[in-house]
């Protein structure tokens, strides 16, 4: 009897030793259920979701160049690098890994959001600092959910937004197949969450070049929201709320912008993708319009004509924006300054462009209240905004007096003026239902030096073109029956 | 034991005829040394009564009246049969075997006599590996084994090479086969630090018989090294062999524009202005920068050994040094290598043993010398020929004096990328006969390796200009334990033979990385972390370990009767810490048979056949070659923002993830003619079922994809292996050998009832159910349009367009891992001269030209070094040509899908050996032999880029492979 219960021992102990033998963890990784259990931790997980936004598929680089080298803001180089080539040239599929990047990581976003906030009745701490983490996670998800249904949807004011398709609503990590929701209920979802999150914000949190959301963002974003819908009351109210806070203000001279511009430091900046020298590396959204690592800059794209022109003798913004230099080419031109690699990444004047996007600035909250009090036939208002962006950006400003169609194409063409290059032309032209028609560039010298053809400098493209929407990813498509895919591709 | 014996013994004569038994007695010994051999079988030949030598090779066997022969068997030596007559005392002595047929073969945990092998195992002999000049063992086995198919991808010096068994098994899963090396489990594609000249043999094990002892690792064939021993009673080898020799490109197929051609393309296209000042100047220049590329590469080895051993103890020595540049600047590779075996009988019961090398290397890769567009031989070819090197006064030129990228010499030059590693291999053994033929035997080894990674970038160069120099350096130590405990039982009964052994194994590694990169050096000597300023990026700063465990329990039996009729049956239980704790553990199996019909009574009068088995088996192995933590739901700390710690999830985890399995079944026929002429004809199927999968998700949970077992896959194929003793004099000998092999494999399912997925995002190859792995999907491209120079496609129906639509994509009946695979050798020899051939060949690859995509771009990348072909483009209406109007499109079509099969004349090798009275009079040697070999001196090939021999689906710029020719000497002291 005593030898069968050693026996038994020994065979348990074996046996248990085996299941220790076999049983291995990561070292670099905690199982998931242990991931976010102290306020520590939600601290931790929350800068995951930040860091879901410097990705180079969405804030870090893409996503922002993307939504210029696509429009009539930039013309491709002969010879150049064919880099962002399928987006200049309007050639992407729904296998294009650009694409396919930006839709995975904002859902990477939405569940890295959606598993803190499901996480955060379980933390003990101080309540407040709970709420905050919880804003600003809803804060985080509502935009990525803005972004893949301005990107993949089309746009609210240009649609059926009861029955025309937005992107799958998404609130919790689960092996699901879901169905794209309706433009409105992607939006409706969008506002609410913000408004949420705002609302659980606590004034006393916003400062300006903030890489952290606070009260303003939420307003500013819930501003830019309103304006993509047509919603003008709402859109006026948010952008209010943003232009009230004394921590914001606009820069009034060349050296101030450039160095906002440079430093990413400044009180325009409402909201900033944080980067560090450590990081930056690839987080490049001027590589292709300067980069002169090389030698001289190998530009790929470069600005187009008109809205060189578009800048009045006295504007700074010009000579802040634009820097003329003489590329690898052989030719010199205007180029796209306003990434010109912030010095606290770079110990050298070889630069490969890289800075901070500033994802909200406060002359697009002035841009948006004037838009809307256009709109809505309140030209003196409009005017009003319209002339204070205008006078901290033009020396000697004199006030222009203009009301209806004229005051409103004055907005439109200031606003490309002031957020060229930054991301907002594609999703402009979007909203407002405008096509475009490229023109080459003619050198003076050397001929044409961009690259010629319809499906390049001559690219034309219809409001009605169906690839103002970007296809869903084929990868999706085959994982996900239940998605209906996007027409033209 | 004696009394094990006794009773042994009485079953034998009780079972026999019970009178008139006559006692016969006797000793057994090793004819060479006259030691005593134990565990001879000794049976009366026609009955079944026998009986095993002892400790003293001393027997005692009754014999029935009937009996008239005694037989004496061992395996690896010759069977004797000695007439019984009147004798009662009956000494002998056994010598070992030379008949091939009682060859000693490695097989999975022993071995085997070859003749009772049920299972499909191949050979490789040491003199196909030894003086190979590749760093690589692995590389010198292509076409060596019917149904191994060995692929290497570069000629940078030490590449591995990609070696598949049976076709390829699994979609996403590992299908590197399993290596073990004298016991020892190690690590694929990890052997440049092993010296192929200790190697005594390799043993690819290919069926299920012979791999599914080897259970859910077995299931892309085994492949098993054995090193080079010392013999007992041996007067001491010292050999000394060196060689010299130089490489060059391969071959060379682009035929570029000159600077006069380019100069005119670029005005006829537009883009360039014919007034351009600049032009003439620019025609006068034609640089050719692939001679300042590549260059003839020098190779040097030298290698001592000593080999030798007393009664009691054998040894094997040796130290190898070998040193290979590659044809493109700063690669090359340098090895130091040592070796010592030790077989110590410690009394008649006990043997301990260690087989151990270790080898450190220092490798220097041309930077970014891999398949991709940042080859800098690619960027060789693709740069204009006006441009230069160097500026008039020396300097490097740069991006401003007109190159497409940073001067790829002043990269090389100035930066460096070099790694070392330092590889030691080895186990300890003990082996315990606790009764005759039953011995424990205990083994621990150890597969360890450092590895450190050290890349520079120069301050002034166009690399490392923008953070002022850089400095990385990494680590990483991987350690495999393997401790297997082994008890074999292994008798003849009579007529009956019985082998079998129980085992149990675990397997556990570790492996650890870090890394860490600085900025900013204060000037060009310094090259250090130390001397950095700055750190690098975050991901540079790296650090982790990573740690897998394999438990397993295993048995096999193996049976045969008279030597006529065999079975083998093997049974193995798993358990990998990569699966799901409650699916973790798995049964494997097998069963083989043989039947050797040369020894039936019908087959003995056939006198031109002389050798005629049948042989077949069925049974299943495992796959568990993927990441560590699989199944596991993580969050991730990897990643930071603002410098801050962050965290989100990493693997969406699977608790049901588990083996993939493949149910092999195998026949074989192998006959020999006339002592002659050889034939072995192999069957095979290979069914992949619960395939290890990347399942792809939806995004909207958060991740791409997530590891699941489904889908199937099934390989099945033909082998043909023969060989021809042409001539075979005591002078003169000339012997062919050749293995054919063919395999077809296909996707029997996928994921959800799809019936086709491409192999990644973006991907011109696609899995689909009914086709072979990589089968190519595309647009067929027929020619050029003579009325207008546009290109004629053909749409989804099969009709002509002008249109390049991604949806008109049709397969094309082509894949890129070829079918048809093989190799044949012929070998002449006279007296002491020696020369032979070595070819092998691979059929039905069609690969992706992606070098011609930029160098046959049909204007989209005018603006870059092309091809000559390009200046045939179409002009006007009623050209006939190939080359359409530069449009300046450019696509994947069927225009770059290159029939990649290839036929090498893999070795070419002439020797003399010095007659020995020759050797022996210069008192110092006692053998000598000289030689000189070619390695890839010639390549037959339709295919245009730079080499056919990748194993890959696209091609671009890859490091040439390069033709060795070497010359060197084996001395005997």
């Amino acid at each position: 009897m005593k030898k069968i219960s050693i026996i038994i021992a020994i065979a348990l102990f074996a046996a248990t030793a085996c299941e220790d033998f076999l049983t291995k963890y990561p070292s670099d990784q905690v199982v998931a259920d242990q991931a976010i259990v102290t306020l520590q931790d939600a601290e931790v997980a929350l800068n995951g979701v930040y860091s879901g936004f410097k990705s180079t598929a969405y804030y870090g680089r893409y996503f922002v160049a993307h939504a210029d080298v696509q429009t009539n803001e930039l013309q491709s180089v002969i010879g150049y690098s064919n880099q962002l080539g399928e987006f200049y040239k309007w050639s992407f599929l729904s296998d294009n890994g650009e694409i396919t990047g930006a839709w995975d990581i904002m859902y990477k976003v939405i569940i890295r959001s959606s598993n803190l906030i499901e996480a955060l009745p379980g933390i003990k701490g101080d309540s407040a600092t709970l709420s905050r983490i919880g804003a600003e996670a809803r804060l985080a998800r509502a935009m990525a959910h803005f972004d893949l249904v301005k990107a993949f949807g089309k746009a609210y004011t240009q649609a059926d937004p009861a029955t025309d398709l937005g992107v799958p609503i998404v609130t919790a990590f689960e092996l699901a197949k879901p169905e794209r929701n309706t433009l409105e209920e992607v939006y409706k979802f969008v506002r609410d969450e913000s408004l949420l999150a705002k609302n659980a914000l606590d004034t006393a949190d916003v400062v300006a070049s903030s890489a952290y959301f606070n009260k303003a963002s939420a307003a500013a974003l819930l501003a830019r929201v309103s304006l993509y819908m047509g919603e003008w009351d709402d859109a006026v109210k948010y952008a209010t709320e943003v232009i009230d806070y004394e921590a914001f203000g606009l820069e009034t001279d060349s050296a101030g912008l450039a160095n906002m511009y440079l430093t990413d430091q400044g009180d325009e900046i409402i909201f900033k993708i944080g980067l560090t020298k450590g990081d930056y590396d690839g987080r490049y959204i001027g590589y292709n319009y300067y980069d002169n690592t090389q030698g001289p800059p190998s530009s790929d794209y470069i600005p187009a004509e008109w809205i060189i022109n578009a800048f009045e003798p006295g504007d700074y913004r010009r000579e802040v924006i634009f820097k003329s230099d003489t590329t690898k080419y052989g030719w010199a031109w205007p180029l796209v300054w306003k990434y010109p690699g912030n010095p606290a990444f770079y110990d050298t004047e070889k630069t490969t462009n890289a800075n901070m996007y500033k994802v909200f600035r406060l002359p697009e909250m002035y841009l948006i209240r004037a838009e809307a009090f256009a709109e809505q036939g309140l030209d003196g208002l409009a005017l009003t905004d319209y002339r204070t962006l205008r006078r901290a950006r033009i020396i000697g400003y004199a006030d222009e007096n203009l009301s209806g169609q004229a005051l409103k194409d004055a907005i439109w063409e200031e606003r490309q003026r002031e957020l060229c290059f930054e991301g907002h032309q594609l999703w402009d032209l979007k909203r407002k239902g405008l096509g475009f028609t490229r023109v080459p560039i003619v050198h003076p010298d050397l001929g044409t030096i961009t690259n010629p053809g319809p499906s390049q400098s001559e690219l034309s493209v219809e409001p009605s073109d169906d690839r103002w929407q970007w296809p869903i990813p084929d990868n999706e498509l085959r994982a996900n029956p239940n998605i209906t895919p996007n027409p033209g591709y | 034991m004696k009394r094990m014996l006794t009773i042994i013994a009485f079953c034998a004569i009780s079972l026999g005829v019970f009178a008139q038994a006559r006692t016969i007695t006797g000793k057994v010994t090793l004819a060479e040394d006259n030691s005593p051999l134990p565990g001879v079988s000794v049976v009366a030949a026609g009955t079944i009564v026998g009986t095993i030598t002892d400790f003293d090779g001393a027997y005692s066997i009754d014999v029935p009246p009937t009996a008239t022969m005694l037989r004496f068997t061992f395996i690896g030596l010759q069977t004797e049969e000695v007439e019984i007559g009147n004798q009662t005392v009956i000494d002998i002595a056994m010598v070992p075997s030379s008949e091939e047929l009682d060859e000693v073969i490695v097989v999975g945990y022993g071995t085997k006599r070859k003749g009772s092998i049920t299972g499909s195992i191949a050979t490789v002999d040491s003199d196909v590996l030894e003086q190979k000049p590749v760093g690589s063992f692995d590389a010198a086995l292509q076409g060596q084994v019917a149904g191994m198919q060995v692929i290497t991808s570069s000629g940078a010096p030490g590449a591995a090479a990609t070696v598949r068994i049976r076709g390829v098994s699994s979609i996403n899963a590992g299908t590197e086969p399993l290596y073990i090396m004298d016991g020892v489990q190690i690590t694929a594609g990890d052997f440049s630090a092993i010296n192929a000249n200790d190697i005594e043999n390799i043993s690819v094990l290919k069926d299920a018989s012979a791999t599914s002892i080897y259970g859910s690792k077995g299931a892309n064939g085994v492949i098993i090294i054995t090193t080079k021993r010392g013999k007992n009673n041996q007067q001491t080898q010292i050999n000394y062999r060196t060689q010299f020799g130089r490489s060059v490109i391969a071959r060379d197929q682009f035929d570029m524009m000159n600077s006069e051609q380019k100069i005119d393309y670029e005005i006829d296209l537009g883009l360039r202005s014919s007034d351009n000042p600049a032009n003439d100047s620019l025609r006068k220049v034609n640089a050719n920068w692939r001679d300042q590329l590549f260059r003839n590469a020098p190779m040097q080895s030298h290698e001592l050994s000593v080999r030798g051993g007393n009664d009691k103890t054998a040894f094997y020595i040796s130290g190898g040094y070998f040193d290979q540049e590659g044809i493109q600047y700063r690669s090359d590779l340098k090895r130091y290598t040592a070796r010592i075996n030790i077989d110590h009988k410690a009394s008649d019961r006990f043997k301990v043993g260690t087989y151990l090398t270790a080898g450190y290397e220092q490798i220097n890769n041309a930077v970014y010398a891999t398949n991709n567009i940042y080859n800098l031989a690619f960027r060789a070819y693709l740069a204009n020929p006006y441009t230069t090197l160097y500026k008039p006064d020396g300097s490097y030129t740069t991006p401003a004096d007109g190159l497409k990228w940073a001067n790829p010499i002043q990269q090389l030059d100035l930066n460096g990328n070099m790694d070392d590693q330092l590889k030691i291999v080895g186990n300890v053994f003990g082996e315990y006969e606790i009764i005759p033929g039953l011995t424990f035997r205990a083994t621990l080894g150890a597969d360890f390796s450092d590895n450190v990674d050290y890349q520079y970038l120069h301050p002034e160069s166009a690399w490392g200009g923008e953070n002022s120099g850089e400095v990385y350096r990494a680590f990483d130590r991987n350690f495999r334990l393997t401790n297997t405990n082994l008890l074999t039982f292994n008798r003849s009964f009579g007529s009956h033979g019985l082998n079998v052994y129980l085992g149990q194994e675990t397997v556990s590694y570790t492996s650890e990385f870090f890394s860490a990169e600085g900025y900013t050096l204060p000037n060009s000597i310094v090259q250090v972390l130390a001397s950095t300023s700055q750190w690098g990026s975050d991901a540079s700063r790296d650090g982790f370990i990573t740690e897998y465990s394999v438990a397993s329990f295993f048995g096999n039996a193996s049976y045969d009767f008279d030597r006529k009729y065999y079975v083998d049956l093997s049974y193995r239980r798993d358990a990998s810490s990569r699966f799901g704790e409650d699916v973790r553990w798995a049964d494997f199996w097998s069963a083989g048979v043989q039947w050797d019909m040369k020894r039936e009574s019908f087959l003995q009068g056939v006198g031109f056949l002389s050798q005629a088995k049948l042989r077949g088996s069925i049974g299943t192995t495992g796959n568990y070659n993927i990441g560590n933590y699989l199944h596991l739901q993580t969050y991730s700390f990897s990643g930071s923002y603002f410098n801050q710690n962050a965290s989100f999830p990493s693997l969406p985890g699977n608790p049901g993830l588990t083996w993939e399995k493949v149910r092999l079944s195998s026949v074989a026929l192998d006959m020999q003619f006339l002592d002659k002429f050889g034939v072995i004809l192999e069957a095979y199927e290979k069914l992949t079922t619960d395939m290890l999968f990347e399942l792809p998700y939806s995004y909207t949970t958060g991740f791409a994809s997530a590891w699941t077992n489904i889908g199937d896959m099934r390989n099945r194929g033909l082998e043909l292996t023969l060989n021809f003793d042409v001539i075979n004099t005591s002078d003169f000998r000339f012997n062919l050998n050749a293995n054919v092999a063919y395999n077809k494999n296909e996707v029997v399912e996928l994921y959800d009832g799809k019936e086709e997925i491409p192999s990644s995002q973006d991907s011109d190859w696609y899995h689909a159910v009914g086709r072979p792995y990589g089968s190519w999907k595309m647009v067929e491209y027929v020619g050029v349009n003579a009325a207008n120079g546009e290109r004629i496609y053909l749409d989804a129906e099969g009709n002509p367009t002008n249109e390049f639509l991604v949806s008109n994509a049709r397969y094309v009946d082509k894949s890129w891992v070829a079918p048809w695979q093989g190799g044949f050798t012929g070998t002449l020899s006279y007296k002491g001269f020696t020369a032979s051939a070595f070819f092998s060949w691979i059929e039905g690859k069609y690969m992706l030209n992606n070098t011609r995509y930029f160098m046959e771009s049909n204007g989209q990348f005018a603006a870059y070094g092309q091809s000559v072909k390009m200046l045939d483009y179409w002009k006007e209406p009623g050209d006939i040509t190939d080359v359409p109007k530069p449009d300046f499109a450019n696509y994947f079509d069927t225009r770059l899908l290159e029939d990649a099969s290839f036929m090498r004349l893999k070795n070419l090798t002439v020797s003399y050996l010095l007659p020995t009275k020759w050797a022996e009079v210069t008192r110092v040697f006692k053998s000598f032999r000289i030689y000189g070999q070619a390695q890839n001196l010639f390549t037959w090939t339709w295919y245009q880029g730079f080499d056919p021999e990748l194993d890959g689906a696209y091609e671009l710029g890859a490091y040439p492979h390069v033709k060795t020719i070497t010359f060197g000497i084996d001395a005997g002291f």
